[in-house]
């Protein structure tokens, strides 16, 4: 930003990782406030003994038994994302979930990252449909959660600690979580938020709405310079020239701090439409 | 797609308000009360 022409970067871009630390905080503090009956649209396992907060997929996995013997759809869990979808798009991933937050922090600790290929974002589809809702309706068991690394991180170190009586049922399984919580955490330094970007159910649920949410990103080609900047700077390891407002778009808007105010965060209300795609002239209406 | 976002919303709200009368939001609290021992690893 040493360019003459930097922009003043506005404050609430410059304090998202202290917003990421006080909602990372908050879902687990049981101790304070017990809000268990709340689906909180980030993936925060309900199994921390801290958890203050319900796992929105862990209960969208629980309630299909009761979707299959009485067709009762779990409405209060789907409405609760799909407002918070139509919001704040991937925001959630961005700014509050737990785990994007430990991926953000041990993506730091290498300069140089891999760059997962862009089709690699439709995985998470395949995460969602078939671990969390098609083999949960078929054999009533939850089992995203069974190989979820962030249950790993949360439930399956801390339980056994806080319950010791919890250790004699630890076996292969545990261990097999343990593996997969591991490959992910070295995988987070490597690649940026690769979890989020081929993986997340949650962030696959969001995505759909990412584009068209109230709160939206705005590409202004004609200010662009192609300085490569916001490639290097985001922390989801995409192009916001290209895939800004995309289904692997975590919505963090780091790139909206952009020296040139080519990116910035705007509203469904602002005259502007959001731009996706180098080269299109969306023009200011 | 400028307006999307707010009938997305408002069904979204409703939903977790009819969920809400439903009484939905105290069966998951009863289930988040629950360990969920699949959750960890636990067999």
């Amino acid at each position: 930003m040493a360019d003459g022409d930097a922009q003043r970067v506005p404050l609430y871009l410059r304090i998202r990782r202290h917003v990421q630390l006080a909602a990372a905080f908050l879902v687990n503090a049981r101790f304070l406030i017990d809000l268990r009956g709340v689906c909180f649209p980030v993936l925060n396992c309900w199994a921390c003994p801290t958890a203050g907060v319900a796992c929105p997929l862990g209960a969208l996995q629980d309630s299909m038994p009761a979707l299959r013997a009485s067709l009762l759809a779990p409405l209060y869990i789907l409405g609760t994302m799909l407002a918070a979808s139509a919001l704040i798009g991937r925001a959630m991933c961005g700014w509050l979930c737990p785990f994007g937050l430990v991926q953000d922090l041990l993506g730091r600790l290498r300069r140089r990252h891999w760059r997962l290929p862009r089709w690699a974002g439709y995985f998470k589809y395949v995460t969602l449909v078939g671990l969390a809702l098609i083999v949960p309706y078929l054999t009533w068991e939850p089992w995203f959660c069974k190989l979820c690394p962030q249950g790993a991180l949360q439930g399956s170190i801390f339980q056994p600690i806080v319950q010791p009586q919890l250790r004699e049922a630890l076996g292969g399984w545990w261990v097999l979580k343990i593996g997969i919580l591991v490959a992910f955490l070295v995988s987070f330094v490597l690649i940026r938020r690769p979890f989020c970007h081929a993986f997340c159910p949650l962030g696959a649920i969001f995505s759909l709405c990412n584009g068209v949410s109230f709160i939206r990103m705005h590409y202004d080609r004609d200010k662009c310079t192609d300085c490569m900047w916001c490639v290097r700077e985001c922390p989801a390891g995409i192009d916001p020239r290209r895939d800004l407002g995309s289904n692997v778009c975590v919505s963090c808007m780091e790139c909206a701090k952009c020296p040139f105010g080519a990116i910035r965060v705007t509203t469904a209300l602002a005259r502007a439409q959001v731009s996706s795609g180098l080269g299109s002239e969306e023009a200011e209406q | 797609m400028r307006w999307l976002w707010l009938p997305l919303a408002l069904l979204g709200i409703a939903a977790m308000a009819y969920g809400v009368h439903l009484g939905q939001h105290t069966w998951v609290r009863s289930h988040a009360m629950t360990l969920c021992t699949a959750c960890i690893g636990l067999e």
